[in-house]
C-alpha cells in the first residue's frame, strides 16, 4: 500500500474497496486512511462515480455484422441435425421432432405428474394463502434503523434502540443459527 | 461512522457556497452550522462515559443507562445495564464487524455495520438536503456532564418546527446531548451523557468479541446495500413501486432487499438529510407481526382498506394491504403517511 502523497494508497487498491474486494484488515487500514486523507477521498468518490455512470448507461446493442459473424460460426461449429433437413415421412421436420421418442416420453411423464399433483386434496397453495407468512415487526424497524444510522444526524434512538432492532432481518434466519 | 469523518472536507467546502445560497442566511446560522459541523466529525480523542436514554413511544416512557467506550475511527463498546446495574446486553464493534450479546438470552449476533460510502447519494448531495430542508441556530451555553457545551437546534424550514437540539462540547465538539422532537413539537428522545472522561485513557481497551461458551450464535447473512429501485425490484422480482406523492423535501436514496425464510422484502428509503421515510413491499401471503410491548396498534383505513397504525420511538408505523402487503415506517404524522401510501402506483 505504498504510492502517491507519501504513503496514499494505490488506485488499485481503492478500485478494490469501492468493489468491495478488499481483505478485511485492508479494509479496516484504507478506511482509517480515508479518514484523514481529502486526496484519496476525492478519488474513492471519482471511482463510485465511475461505478454510478457505468451502472447507469444502457447496454450498447451488438453490431449487426458482429452478429451475423458470431451466427456463421455458431452454425458451422454446430450444424443442424439431419433429421431437421430430411423430410422421409412426407410430415414436417418440426412435427416428427414433436412426436420422436425423446420428447413424447419426458411429455407423458410430466402429464402424469402434473395428474398426480393436481389431484392431491389439499394444494399447498391454498393452505398458504389461509396461514400468512409472520414477519417480525423488528425485521422492517432494523432495517430502517441500519439505513438511519447512515444519516449525519443519526437521531439517538435508532442508535440506542434495542439491539436486536439494530441487526439486520436476515440475522432471524433460522439457517443461520449455529 | 466512517462516513461523518469522511464527508467533512466535502462539508467545508460546500459550506462558503451554501452560504451565498438560500440556505444559511444569517452569521448565528453559519456559526451553528460550523458547529454542527465539527459535532458530526469523528472524535479524534478516545473517551468514556455512562449514559441515560429516555425514549417515548406513543405515551410510554423507557429509559435506560449505558456505559459507552469510543475509541476513533469507529471503535465502540456500549454496555446497557438494567435497573439493578446489571448487564443485560454488550454491543462491541471494531469498526467493521459488530456483535451484540443479550445476556439474558445468552445469545449473540454479529453483523456488519451499512457502509455509507456506497450510498447512492452523495454526501456533498445530502448535506445540501440537509441544508436545503433545515436550519441551524445557536441556542445559547449549558453544561453537560460537568462540560462546557454549546447548545444547536435543527430547524425545520417547512413547518419551522424544532426538530433536534444537539449540545456540543466546547473543546473536543462530541455531541454531549441530543434531544429529539416529535411531529407535535413533543419531546421524543433525549440522549445525555451523565459523565464522560474527555479524552480518556484507552490503555489496555479492547473492542473484540468472543461468545462465551454455550451462547447461541446468530450470524447476518449479509451486509445491507445501496441499489436503484429498479435493480431492487427486479432482484426481487416484484413490480417497481413509486409513491405519487412524497412529504415536502423527501427523495428517494436508494433501495435494498431484507431476506427473511427464503422471501424477500423490498426496503425503499426516502429522506429529507435528517430523517428516514421507509416503505416495504412485502410478499404475498404475509403479515405484519406487532410484537413489542405497548399501547395496542390502531385501526384506520387506507384507500379504503383496513390498516394498522403503531406508535414506536422510531416513529409511527403504518401497515396496509391493496394488492400486497406494505409498511411505511417514518417520524411523520398518520396523515402523511396515509397520503404517501394512497399514492403508490406501480
Amino acid at each position: 500500500m505504498s504510492g502517491r502523497n507519501g504513503g496514499c494508497p494505490l488506485p488499485e487498491a481503492w478500485s478494490a474497496y469501492v468493489d468491495r474486494e478488499t481483505a478485511p484488515g485492508e479494509s479496516l487500514a484504507l478506511r482509517a486512511h480515508l479518514e484523514s486523507c481529502p486526496v484519496c477521498r476525492l478519488e474513492v468518490r471519482a471511482i463510485q462515480a465511475g461505478r454510478k455512470a457505468l451502472r447507469a448507461a444502457p447496454v450498447p446493442a451488438m453490431p449487426d455484422d458482429l452478429r451475423r459473424t458470431l451466427e456463421g460460426m455458431a452454425a458451422r461449429r454446430y450444424p443442424a441435425p439431419p433429421a431437421a433437413s430430411a423430410a422421409p415421412w412426407g410430415l414436417p421436420a418440426w412435427v416428427r421432432f414433436l412426436l420422436s421418442p425423446a420428447v413424447l416420453a419426458p411429455a407423458a411423464a410430466s402429464a402424469l405428474l402434473a395428474a398426480l399433483w393436481l389431484g392431491r386434496r389439499e394444494p399447498p397453495r391454498l393452505e398458504l394463502a389461509a396461514e400468512p407468512v409472520e414477519l417480525p415487526m423488528e425485521l422492517v424497524v432494523s432495517a430502517h434503523n441500519r439505513y438511519a444510522l447512515t444519516l449525519p444526524l443519526a437521531p439517538a434512538d435508532e442508535l440506542f434502540s434495542e439491539p436486536s432492532a439494530q441487526l439486520a432481518g436476515g440475522s432471524m434466519e433460522a439457517g443461520d443459527v449455529h | 461512522m466512517s462516513t461523518k469523518g469522511s464527508l467533512l472536507a466535502l462539508f467545508a467546502l460546500w459550506l462558503p457556497a451554501a452560504g451565498a445560497s438560500a440556505a444559511p442566511e444569517t452569521r448565528s446560522e453559519k456559526r451553528a452550522l460550523e458547529l454542527l459541523k465539527d459535532s458530526l466529525e469523528v472524535p479524534i480523542t478516545p473517551y468514556e462515559g455512562e449514559m441515560r436514554v429516555v425514549t417515548r413511544d406513543g405515551g410510554t416512557e423507557r429509559s435506560k443507562e449505558l456505559s459507552v467506550r469510543f475509541f476513533p475511527p469507529a471503535s465502540f463498546r456500549r454496555v446497557v445495564v438494567d435497573p439493578l446495574g446489571v448487564p443485560a446486553w454488550t454491543i462491541v464493534s471494531d469498526g467493521r464487524t459488530q456483535w451484540a450479546f443479550d445476556h439474558r438470552r445468552r445469545t449473540a449476533w454479529r453483523s456488519e455495520p451499512a457502509d455509507p460510502d456506497f450510498k447512492l447519494m452523495d454526501p456533498e448531495e445530502e448535506y445540501r438536503l440537509m441544508a436545503d430542508n433545515y436550519s441551524f441556530r445557536l441556542a445559547g451555553t449549558r453544561e453537560v456532564a460537568d462540560r462546557e457545551c454549546t447548545v444547536v437546534e435543527v430547524v425545520s424550514r417547512d413547518t419551522g418546527r424544532l426538530v433536534q437540539a444537539l449540545a456540543v462540547d466546547d473543546e473536543y465538539g462530541v455531541v454531549l446531548e441530543r434531544r429529539t422532537f416529535g411531529p407535535d413539537g413533543q419531546a421524543a428522545s433525549e440522549q445525555r451523557f451523565v459523565r464522560i472522561d474527555l479524552p480518556a485513557d484507552a490503555e489496555g481497551w479492547d473492542f473484540s468479541f468472543k461468545p462465551p461458551p454455550g451462547a447461541k450464535v446468530v450470524l447476518e447473512p449479509r451486509q445491507a446495500d445501496f441499489l436503484p429501485a429498479e435493480d431492487a425490484s427486479e432482484e426481487a422480482g416484484t413490480a417497481l413501486l413509486e409513491p405519487g406523492w412524497l412529504p415536502p423535501g423527501y427523495v428517494f436514496e436508494s433501495a435494498d432487499l431484507v431476506p427473511y425464510r427464503g422471501l424477500n422484502l423490498l426496503h425503499y428509503r426516502y429522506t429529507d438529510g435528517v430523517d428516514v421515510l421507509s416503505l416495504f413491499q412485502c410478499p404475498p401471503d404475509t403479515r405484519l407481526a406487532f410484537g413489542r410491548p405497548g399501547p395496542a396498534p390502531r385501526r384506520l383505513t387506507v384507500a379504503g382498506k383496513p390498516a394498522r397504525l403503531a406508535l414506536l420511538s422510531e416513529g409511527k408505523l403504518l401497515e396496509w394491504g391493496v394488492g400486497g402487503r406494505f409498511v411505511l415506517l417514518g417520524r411523520l404524522g398518520p396523515e402523511v403517511l396515509r397520503k404517501v401510501a394512497e399514492s403508490l402506483r406501480e
